[in-house]
């Protein structure tokens, strides 16, 4: 999961192509918003252009023509029920709510936002102040306010613009003060407030340019509302008082004759509709850019299953491997992983292989982006799609290839033969459910028997993790729970239908030292009087000597060293393992200057030719970059991806 | 002893009223920093270790003055600065600085890193023009190892290790005389870690700062401090310098927290003392000792006897239990 | 659970008292003389003089703020001068109607609004995506007041299928079907907006919430996928979307007014424009008030709602 993250974060980093994309053009690249777009810029012109343009008064009565239908010569429109031309009218009526709509946008843009970073940023009792006024307002229903208001200042444009304008102020003070809250906590602020800056510095540099965005995206939403509303006064005759004329007038106007005359009152709603739409469509687009979570394209829907290249989704005759190697409970066969996110393509996991052995403890390590995480999810298809797909490689578990098996082959494995234990128990549990509701819904799912017995069993699992008041405790909600107890109903979680193999994705690294050794010790023991498999996904040697049997280092997607973890530890023989052992400080070890590892790694969507760790490496030679460089084994059991080992030069 | 310190701080206490109900009733507080007392010498490295909660980030927040005490004194160079004015906190903060944590929340994304690098010297009216303000930023980002060429780039096309680099060049421009370094290098990969820490210790071997360095993780404190501290909620519970406390902890968390802590060594296993359960809240902790709930030499007088004091047992080596 | 009740209805006193300090200042807003602006240019001075005496217009505005407030409670809203009844009889002739045409849209919306919802982000991408998400566009782009007329040029006079306004039929009519009959343009077109605006928010929250980590646990358990969409996202969901639901009430309210104008609905919403534009103020007052409290106990119901479903919620 972190790793996925982490891809994401590589993604944005390389600002080359997809990302370097300016907001503009990602802008384009959405045909809808250009729609939108269009339509907005179109309304604008007409409207700006309206005095030059050849139209007719539009205050110019003539009885004589009155009610003309659409089409009419002379007027394309039709004439109203004074025989005014009703193209004339509608182009001047859209300048009018156009121009109301902008001017009591900016109006409550303005002004609520500066109460809402003000709040935002001072808190404490001014926020309480400015806040709990802003919620009176947001306690009337919205038009009713702005009713009340015109009720007061009497009916007119200019009214009814400023009544629109106050009860959209709400919506921006609390928008923008939700952002500048958690913005004026995070830490950048402080360091500003450490240099010394004044308040109001840090208001305008450093607070308005990060909330801009919360305005921007504000203001595409409410501009829509704000003109459909003073529309909506004007129709009830509180806005616009003729003879000038908007769009709600008219439709106000045109509502009499709506059985004899039908197009004087749904011309003008059918230009409101258009433009409106056009405004949304253009908000959306907006929205898209600006906001960070649609940027890194997560609002998309994972499937339940990671996509597999349409070449490996065998027929299902085809999936029985004979790979029967009794040794092993999984083995894994040039799995590749990749992400695809716009034009590039991610290699998360390239190329990787390897055995589980029954009753043994196989440890992944690697740093962030590596891809050790990628591979313990593409085991039971649980890599996001998009953007994840897996390329090629077999999985093979029970003489069976679950790489392109069905989602149900897969959904009667997860959860009972082959389980996880995730990073983040405070994530990871549904926050709404109890704890013990949570286990006994894997229970229910793979097993047939009474809900006595499976309140029964969830019980005693929750015993057998170690949390004391197990009957209690299991009515708790997660937040309820410390994180070590939290991962404790993880690994319940995972033990619950008795499985054959564990995936641990680095079950402890959000756990202070204390609760890991309890956590790390539980897993040991369970472990070991099961008899299952585990497969301990971390980047921290230490936890792997405490638990692995085995282990492999991956870098940049690919294993580079594998091998029982006394040997990888003792005598580590890639130049990467080596690094990466020796630049951690260690406690028993008297002090001396660590060797970190100069430089980053490569991001996996620009791989170098040959040895990925080349450019960090001192033994680097001319030759490594220049092959692809295989893994080979220099001893049973033992392997490394290094030309210089295999020769045995180092 | 008394010229050569450098920051002493004084039984320092912050509580956090809990409100409550209608009228904002206060109903308790949250200890977060209970009485807590030591000294660091210039241009030494003091190493505070605690697990998540026990109240060190808060400390920092105290040192720091972005909040004010509920009691105690911290004296900077014999000047107690939390009474200062705010004028006078502006101008320790030359003096004092602050690494922070989260490298991607302590850059603002909307500024170039050279303009964050050089924001404290316009704050500070350091250096009379643009050029020469500049050309201060340069060297400093050539010390920390950013290429000068990143000068207009942003936060978010570098990676966590390389914001680190601006983060501690944004606070060692105004050549400070005190850094505190909040977990520096805990959201970095081990790889990155190395690299942030020896960039640290070279620049305080070249400008004889000192440091206040806050971590979880004991072997990054322990290869970084000259003297650590262990706290636990809200106390510090064993202080000494480091080859002493690492060899031979006295209290007895101090002994689990070392012993727990996950070790590169499958030649001899070493023994470890888990403790069981989980941290008291400091909204409602344990009369007595703070560690009497967990400890395994727990006695009578642990819990019913006020907590002991910090005290010397042997030469520079403080504890804080009934053991000794 | 009844002590968070409790302190919620606690909360409800400064929000109400807030209102009427809103709506009484709102008033005194009126520019020049109220009682001119109430009785037009050919008042006679007695009758001007009469009129302030009546409103207390003679005494300083904070003490005539305490008057009124202590006639409110006394259920004293004052008399409206058009209707020459009191205040209060009127506004509760109409709020049923008002709360019954608001509350079925409200009821409609929320299905429909949180069905779209789900079944677009479920399918993103798919031809129900596209369709639904078009739908819920027009929704909150359509401009309510004009859809009625619009509905009522289709549904009611070419098609003759529903009639063209009012609640009841004039003659024969007054059981429950022909209530519905009456019932359902007004109320599908008031539903029509907040649908979008709810539809488009659930989506949103849906695919929020299908990409956290819970979900993947739930998936790595074996459950199934309506398992995972509906008891673990969209329950999660619902949390976030129930306090939308809320602020959609007042949004429905506020289109009541539109709608009850174009359908001559006899509700709240028109007898204020009535009165709006009739200069009668006390009935706006009253109205206004009667309305923004009803909302402001709708919200609190949403805010139990939310507790009920989400155990971290507390005050």
């Amino acid at each position: 999961m972190s790793e996925q993250l982490t891809i994401e974060t590589h993604s944005k980093k390389k600002a080359g192509k997809t990302y370097g994309l300016s907001s503009w053009q990602r802008l384009r690249r959405n045909h809808l918003t250009v729609v939108g777009l269009g339509i907005v810029s179109l309304f604008c012109l007409i409207s700006l252009l309206a005095p030059l343009l050849p139209l007719p008064d539009p205050d110019a009565t003539n009885l004589a023509q009155r009610l003309l239908p659409p089409l009419s010569p002379g007027h394309f429109l039709g004439t109203d029920q004074l025989g005014r031309d009703m193209l004339s009218r509608l182009i001047w009526g859209t300048r009018v709510s156009l121009s109301v709509g902008i001017i009591a946008t900016l109006i409550a843009s303005v002004v609520g936002s500066l109460f809402g970073i003000i709040a935002g940023y001072y808190g404490g009792r001014l926020d309480n102040l400015l806040m709990r006024s802003i919620d009176m307002l947001m306690a009337f229903p919205y038009m009713l306010l702005a009713l009340a208001i015109v009720a007061a200042l009497g009916p007119g444009l200019m009214n009814a613009l400023f009544a629109i304008a106050i009860v959209n102020i709400p919506f921006f003070a609390r928008n923008v003060r939700g952002v500048a809250v958690s913005q004026a906590r995070s830490d950048y602020i402080e360091a500003a407030r450490l240099n010394g800056q004044s308040d109001s510095n840090i208001l305008f540099t450093e607070l308005l340019p990060n909330v801009m965005p919360v305005i921007i995206i504000t203001i595409s939403t409410t501009v829509g509302w704000m003109i459909l509303e003073t529309a909506g006064l004007s129709f009830l005759g509180l806005g616009a008082q003729p003879p000038q004329a908007d769009l709600g007038s008219m439709l106000g106007e045109g509502r009499k004759m709506i059985i004899t005359a039908p197009h004087e009152a749904t011309l003008p709603g059918l230009v409101i509709l258009i433009l409106v739409i056009g405004i949304n469509l253009l908000g959306d687009g907006l929205r898209d850019v600006l906001d960070p979570r649609l940027k890194s394209g997560t609002l998309v829907r994972p499937k339940a299953r990671t996509a597999v290249d349409p070449a490996l989704e065998a027929k299902p005759e085809e999936k029985q491997i004979t790979a029967g190697n009794k040794e092993s409970v999984l083995r894994v066969n040039e799995l590749r992983t990749y992400f695809n996110m716009g034009n590039e393509i991610y290699k998360a996991v390239n190329n990787v292989s390897f055995n589980l052995i029954p009753g043994e403890s196989l440890g992944i390590v690697g740093e962030s982006g590596s891809g050790k995480s990628v591979t313990a999810l593409s085991l039971m298809g649980l890599v996001a799609t998009p953007p994840g797909i897996i390329k090629s490689g077999s999985i093979c578990y029970n003489g069976k290839n679950l790489v392109g098996a069905s989602l149900e082959t897969l959904q009667k494995l997860r959860g009972n033969r082959i389980t996880y234990v995730f990073q983040d128990p405070l994530t990871t549990l549904n926050p709404l459910l109890t704890v013990g509701d949570q286990i006994a819904e894997t229970l229910k799912r793979h097993q047939t028997c009474s809900g006595r017995k499976i309140k029964d069993r969830m019980i005693e699992l929750l015993k057998q993790v170690q949390i004391p008041n197990a009957e209690d405790r299991a009515k708790a909600y997660p937040h309820e729970l410390s994180g070590g107890m939290r991962q404790r109903v993880g690994i319940a979680m995972a033990l619950a239908n008795d499985p054959e193999i564990i995936i641990a994705d680095e079950p402890t690294t959000a756990l202070d030292v204390t609760i890991q050794a309890q956590v790390l010790g539980l897993i040991n023991n369970l472990r070991k009087e099961r008899g299952l498999s585990l497969l301990f996904i971390t980047h921290d040697f230490g936890v792997v000597s405490e638990v692995c049997d085995r282990v492999m280092v991956m870098y940049a997607g690919k294993v580079v060293e594998a091998g029982t973890a006394q040997a990888v530890i003792n005598s580590p023989l890639h130049p990467y393992t080596r690094r990466l052992i020796d630049c951690v400080p260690r406690l028993g070890k008297p002090d001396k200057v660590i060797h970190a590892i100069k430089g980053l790694a490569p991001a996996v969507n620009d791989l170098p030719e040959g040895c990925a760790f080349a450019d960090r490496c001192d033994y680097a030679r001319a030759e490594c970059q220049q092959q692809q460089i295989t893994i080979t084994e220099t001893e049973p059991g033992r392997s490394v991806r290094c030309i210089r080992v295999s020769k045995g030069e180092i | 002893m008394e010229p050569d310190n450098h920051l002493v701080v004084k039984n320092v206490v912050k509580h956090y009223p809990i409100r409550k109900g209608l009228f904002s009733k206060i109903v308790g507080n949250v200890h977060a920093v209970d009485g807590v007392s030591f000294q660091i010498d210039r241009g030494k490295t003091f190493g505070l270790v605690g697990e998540s909660g026990c109240g060190k980030s808060t400390l920092a927040r105290l040192l720091m003055s972005l909040e004010p005490l509920s009691g105690g004194q911290i004296l900077y160079k014999g000047q107690d600065i939390s009474r200062f004015s705010k004028k006078h906190i502006f101008e320790i903060r030359r003096k004092m600085q602050l690494i922070f944590q989260d490298p991607y929340s302590s850059l603002n994304p909307r500024k170039s890193i050279g303009h964050s690098i050089e924001a404290p010297l316009v704050t500070h009216g350091i250096a009379a023009n643009r050029k020469e303000r500049r050309e201060l930023v340069t060297q400093m980002m050539d010390e920390v190892g950013l290429d000068v060429e990143q000068f207009k780039r942003y936060p978010h096309e570098f990676s966590g290790g390389q914001r680190q680099r601006v983060c501690i060049a944004r606070a060692m421009i105004l050549e400070p005389e005190f850094v505190l370094c909040d977990e520096p290098v805990s959201a970095l990969d081990v790889s990155i870690q190395a690299q942030v820490i020896n960039l640290l210790c070279n620049l305080q071997k070249k400008r004889n700062v000192t440091y206040f360095f806050i971590s979880h993780d004991l072997n990054v404190v322990k290869h970084i401090s000259d003297v650590v501290a262990v706290m636990y909620l809200g106390r510090i519970v064993e202080l000494a310098p480091k080859n002493v406390l690492y060899k031979r902890p006295l209290h007895p968390y101090s002994q689990a927290l070392i012993s727990s802590a996950p070790e590169v060594n499958l030649k001899q296993k070493k023994k470890r003392t888990v403790l069981t359960g989980d941290v008291p809240s400091p909204i409602d902790p344990p009369k007595g000792c703070h560690f009497c709930t967990r400890c395994r030499y727990v006695e009578k007088k642990c819990t019913n006897e006020p907590s002991p004091e910090l005290i010397e047992v042997e030469h520079n080596h403080f504890v804080r239990c009934w053991l000794y | 659970m009844v002590g968070y009740f409790l302190k919620r209805l606690a909360m409800l006193i400064p929000v109400l008292l807030g209102i009427s300090v809103i709506v009484f200042f709102i008033m005194a807003l009126i520019p020049g003389d109220p009682a001119q602006a109430i009785l037009g240019s050919y008042a006679t001075a007695e009758n001007l003089a009469n009129l302030r005496a009546d409103l207390g217009l003679d005494k300083p505005v904070f003490q005539r703020y305490f008057i009124w407030l202590g006639n409110l409670l006394q259920g004293d809203f004052g008399s409206s001068y058009t209707l020459n009844r009191p205040v209060i009889d009127e506004v509760l002739d109409r709020l049923g109607p008002t709360l019954l045409l608001a509350g079925t849209a409200l009821v409609l919306c929320s299905i429909f609004g949180l069905l779209i919802g789900v079944i677009t982000a479920v399918k993103q991408y798919g031809w129900q995506d596209r369709f639904f998400t078009l739908i819920a566009l027009l929704g909150i782009s359509t401009p309510s007041f004009w859809l009625g007329l619009v509905l009522i040029l289709a549904f009611a006079v070419k098609l003759n299928w529903f009639p063209v306004s009012g609640m009841f039929a004039v003659y024969g009519g007054g059981d429950l079907p022909d209530l519905l009959y009456h019932l359902a343009l007004p109320a599908l077109t008031l539903a029509a907006v907040a649908t979008g605006v709810i539809a488009r928010l659930t989506r949103s929250g849906m695919l929020e919430i299908l990409r956290q980590d819970f979900v993947l646990t739930a998936r790595a358990k074996g459950l199934s996928e309506r398992k995972v969409i509906w008891h673990h996202a969209f329950k999660n969901a619902l949390v976030n979307i129930v306090p939308v639901i809320g602020i959609q009430a007042g949004f429905v309210i506020g289109g009541a007014v539109y709608i009850e104008t174009v359908f001559q609905w006899p509700g709240i919403g028109r007898m204020l424009v009535t009165a709006i534009t009739t200069r009668d103020i006390l009935l706006v007052q009253g109205g206004v008030l009667v309305v923004a409290t009803c909302y402001v106990v709708f919200n609190l119901v949403a805010d139990m709602v939310q507790h009920l479903l989400d155990p971290r919620i507390s005050i």
